[in-house]
């Protein structure tokens, strides 16, 4: 019993999708840790929005993957994927949201 | 009488411009050996392509006539050679390589027979090219696949169908086909025949065909190697310098207090005015070619029909691309040239009379050229001429005919003699060195560069157009149109009091310097495999590696720069009036790193670009570094000057922002969700199975590699509809709403920023 090379593809490429959308998290902090004014927000706030993007898109490519797919252990490592996606999508709006109710953008 | 007016000293060391004109001047010299070497060393066009018994097959005259029938057909715009064009057809040089091979084994025994593949690689080897009477000789079994692949061949071009994406009868002349099956037999030839002296082919064993016995070879491993090792070892370097000398960069604490003037408070010359127009023309070009790439995009995910129409009855997918790539150039030019124009009074503190006649009918040229050249490589591709002035001249990036680049060229060389008009009262009084000549120089550049594309004829040997078309392709982009926007960037921050003309001066020649040491030589990396000796692959690989370097460097250093920018904003009382303008030039920045120093440099190593060539992994890195940096950059450039040209009741924030974000993630979502994951499957079918294989449409039109193409739809259509009509939106609203011309408040204009410590004006930069 072997896993299908599409879900297989799908969910490392999601992983990699989630590890470049925290790559750009931490690149959009990095640009307001000396200060927090502009346009160093708008920096950060351009990384965010794009790695809100990513995460968006590996949710999906693992949604596709469970469409296609619907096998038993094709599903079991798609959950799996997709606790992660959840996990990640968290934490970056998480992070966004705290930030953003900082500085009083509600 | 009138005194000669003392020019002012160079602003920095003389080192600079020592340094900047040593490492130009190494870089043409080195690349100037190269041409040399491309042109003495190149494979060998036979005059005669003969049978062992001396029965003609085909002649030089074939060979170039096909090549001229390949181009004029748009065919690079559809499939490549030495995989260079367009990546929905196959590569024809490796298409002709696998067929005949096949047909070659065939002949000598059968596929299964280890006697007859050992023999099919042996005569491919071969070299029976003799010099000294121009013949080529085929064995047999070659000179009998010529002629099945001949009508191979004209089958498929002549067939009535759309089925290819291609128009109906594309090329129905028999000789025509069998001129263009010579053209590909002979691209064949040279990836297959060893050099004389030498263990590799001409085109350094490309493409990977183990059926001729065509693998890596030990020189492209070795300059990977070298290239990565330059690449670590550079940014090392680069690290360490940044380290010892402070002041390199953005650096410098700005003594001054300015306040920035608010757009309605800043006059505006006639001319400048006049930019209002070329935007509004660069907004419907950049919607065009926005459209006309949905519809490329469409033919990969849908090859036979658009949502139940047969486009290519009208709009065959190799006119859609030509007309997608010029206009990629030319959208993003016309900005540029606008931007040229309205900062010249800038930075020259007046307006010669009659300017804004000029650049009206610089527009109006510019117009002409445009629509002009699109009507003819329209006419060109469905046959209705073969004019190669007024046709479809057919290279890529260099579809328009050749009149048309003519016209062009010189409407660029216009274009500096308009910014010689503004400028020259001010290079007066300017050491040569300083800005405001760097800025006459790059506009220059512009013209001189672009006219060399010129050196490419539809007739002359394909190896050497290919050594010129990338003149254009790399150095002028890449190097000449990045230098100028560098310029252009600088100066803006030197006119709005964000940085002193000293500290941009510096990051100039910076500029220059890194981009020389790795972009002039490295412009040879597009010429692995094109039939130019081995050395062109060597130096190509090492010196663009090191075009890697300022990218992150320049990257990292942006940050530097808006911490300035901050700096003077919190001490000024206006706001700052062009906050959408440098938020695409942080976007460029992004795009800068990622779309032309990560996935340029994923591509550029001579054994990935082996398998890698010609497939969704150089349009990912295409979308991403030409839109996401010299896009992102006219969009800046654009909004810039239109925060100027829309009065302030007409400007729409909400318009800027959402082409913003639009554009942004439109872009992201074409690379992240198609190009790059199937840049990566294609790379692993061309490893693992074959490049023959991925570049067919079997694999193509595959269902996995289908989805994938659908899936860009969203990133597209967002990058349309919420990325380009806003922008062309607010230039409609600076023509329509264009700040009236207040001639009578005198010759002289003032800066975009007031000293608030006591001084009226800004010190060094301005005059």
């Amino acid at each position: 019993m072997s896993l299908h090379s599409e879900v297989l593809w799908g969910c490392g490429y999601a992983l990699f999708l989630l590890a470049v959308a925290r790559g750009l998290v931490a690149m959009g902090r990095k640009a307001r840790a000396e200060d927090d004014s502009w346009p160093r927000t708008d920096v950060a706030r351009f990384h965010h929005g794009l790695s809100t993007l990513l995460v968006l898109l590996a949710g999906l490519l693992v949604g596709a993957c469970a469409v296609r797919h619907p096998e038993g252990l094709e599903l079991g490592l798609l959950g799996g994927v997709s606790l992660v996606v959840a996990w990640v999508a968290r934490r970056t709006w998480v992070e966004r949201w705290a930030e953003a109710s900082s500085r009083g953008e509600g | 009488m009138n005194a000669e007016p003392r020019r002012r000293e160079f602003l920095l060391s003389r080192g600079w411009v020592q340094a900047a004109a040593l490492v130009t001047l190494f870089g043409f010299f080195v690349l100037g050996l190269l041409a040399y070497r491309a042109h003495t060393d190149s494979a060998p066009i036979p005059e005669r392509t003969v049978t062992p018994d001396g029965r003609s097959v085909y002649t030089r005259e074939d060979i170039l006539a096909g090549q001229e029938i390949f181009l004029r057909n748009g065919l690079m715009q559809y499939g490549s050679v030495y995989g260079h064009g367009a990546y929905l057809g196959p590569d024809y040089t490796a298409d002709y390589l696998r067929r005949s091979a096949l047909l070659v084994r065939e002949r000598l025994g059968g596929q299964e027979d280890a006697a007859a593949a050992a023999r099919t690689v042996k005569d491919f080897k071969e070299n029976r090219y003799a010099p000294d009477t121009g013949t080529l000789v085929l064995t047999a079994e070659q000179a009998g696949a010529f002629e099945a692949l001949a009508k191979h061949y004209h089958a498929t071009f002549s067939q009535p169908t759309t089925a290819m994406g291609l128009r109906p009868g594309a090329i129905t002349d028999e000789a025509d086909t069998r001129r263009l099956t010579a053209f590909f037999a002979w691209t064949a030839w040279t990836a297959s025949t060893l050099r004389p002296g030498k263990d590799y082919t001409y085109t350094n064993n490309w493409p990977p065909e183990p059926r001729v016995g065509n693998g890596p070879t030990g020189p492209m491993v070795v300059w990977s190697v070298l290239s990565l090792i330059a690449l670590l070892g550079g940014i090392g370097l680069l690290m360490a310098a940044f380290g010892r000398w402070n002041f390199l960069g953005w650096h410098g604490h700005e003594q001054r207090t300015v306040s920035f003037r608010r757009p309605s408070e800043v006059r505006l010359t006639a001319s400048q005015r006049a930019c209002a127009w070329f935007f509004l023309v660069m907004a419907v070009l950049f919607l065009m070619q926005a459209l006309l790439g949905g519809a490329t995009q469409h033919y990969r995910a849908e090859l036979a029909s658009f949502f139940g129409f047969n486009l290519a009855t009208l709009l065959p997918f190799n006119l859609a691309r030509t007309w997608h790539v010029q206009l990629a150039l030319l959208w993003v030019a016309t900005s540029y040239l606008a931007a040229g124009i309205f900062l010249a009074p800038l930075v020259a503190g007046h307006e010669p009379r009659g300017q804004h006649w000029l650049a009206y009918a610089l527009l109006g040229a510019l117009a002409v050229v445009v629509f002009g050249s699109m009507a003819g490589e329209l006419a060109g591709i469905h046959g209705w001429t073969t004019s190669v002035w007024f046709g479809n001249q057919g290279f890529e990036y260099l579809d328009l005919g050749r009149f048309w680049q003519v016209l062009l060229s010189l409407g660029l060389l216009f274009w500096v003699v308009l910014l010689w008009r503004v400028l020259r009262r001010r290079l007066r009084t300017e050491s040569a060195a300083n800005m405001p000549w760097l800025f006459f120089y790059s506009a220059l550049a512009i013209p001189a560069f672009y006219a060399v594309g010129l050196l490419a004829r539809p007739g002359s040997h394909f190896t050497l157009t290919e050594f010129w078309r990338f003149w254009v392709v790399h150095l002028w982009v890449e190097d000449f149109l990045e230098l100028f926007t560098t310029l252009m960037v600088a100066y803006i921050f030197v006119l709005l009091g964000v940085v002193s003309e000293r500290v941009a001066l510096r990051v100039i020649y910076l500029d220059i310097i890194l981009y020389s040491a790795g972009g002039v030589i490295g412009t040879m990396h597009h010429l692995y495999f094109s039939g130019t000796p081995a050395e062109h692959m060597a130096l190509g690989a090492f010196f663009s590696a090191a075009e890697v370097i300022p990218l992150t460097f320049l990257t990292v250093e942006a940050w530097s720069f808006l911490r300035l920018g901050r700096e003077q904003d919190a001490k000024s009382q206006a706001p700052f009036p062009h906050r959408w303008a440098i938020l695409f030039l942080v976007s460029v920045g992004f795009w800068n790193f990622l779309g032309a120093g990560i996935f340029g440099f994923l591509i550029n190593l001579p054994i990935v670009s082996y398998y890698e060539i010609g497939t969704a992994l150089t349009s990912n890195h295409g979308h991403a570094a030409m839109m996401g940096v010299y896009g992102m950059l006219a969009v800046a450039l654009a909004l810039f000057a239109l925060r100027y040209l829309i009065p302030e009741e007409r400007w729409s924030e909400r318009a800027a922002r959402l082409s913003f974000w639009s554009l942004n993630l439109g872009l992201a979502w074409m690379v992240f969700a198609t190009l790059f994951p199937l840049g990566v499957l294609q790379l692993h079918e061309s490893v693992s199975h074959g490049y023959h294989e991925a570049r067919q449409l079997d694999f193509l039109t595959s269902e996995r590699v289908e989805l994938l193409e659908w899936m860009r739809l969203p990133g597209d259509a967002l990058f349309i509809a919420g990325g380009v009509l806003p922008l062309v939106l607010l230039c409609w609203r600076g023509v329509r709403h264009r700040v009236p011309h207040t001639e009578k408040a005198g010759p002289e204009l003032a800066p975009l920023f007031t000293r608030v410590d006591g001084e009226a004006g800004p010190a060094e930069g301005q005059p």
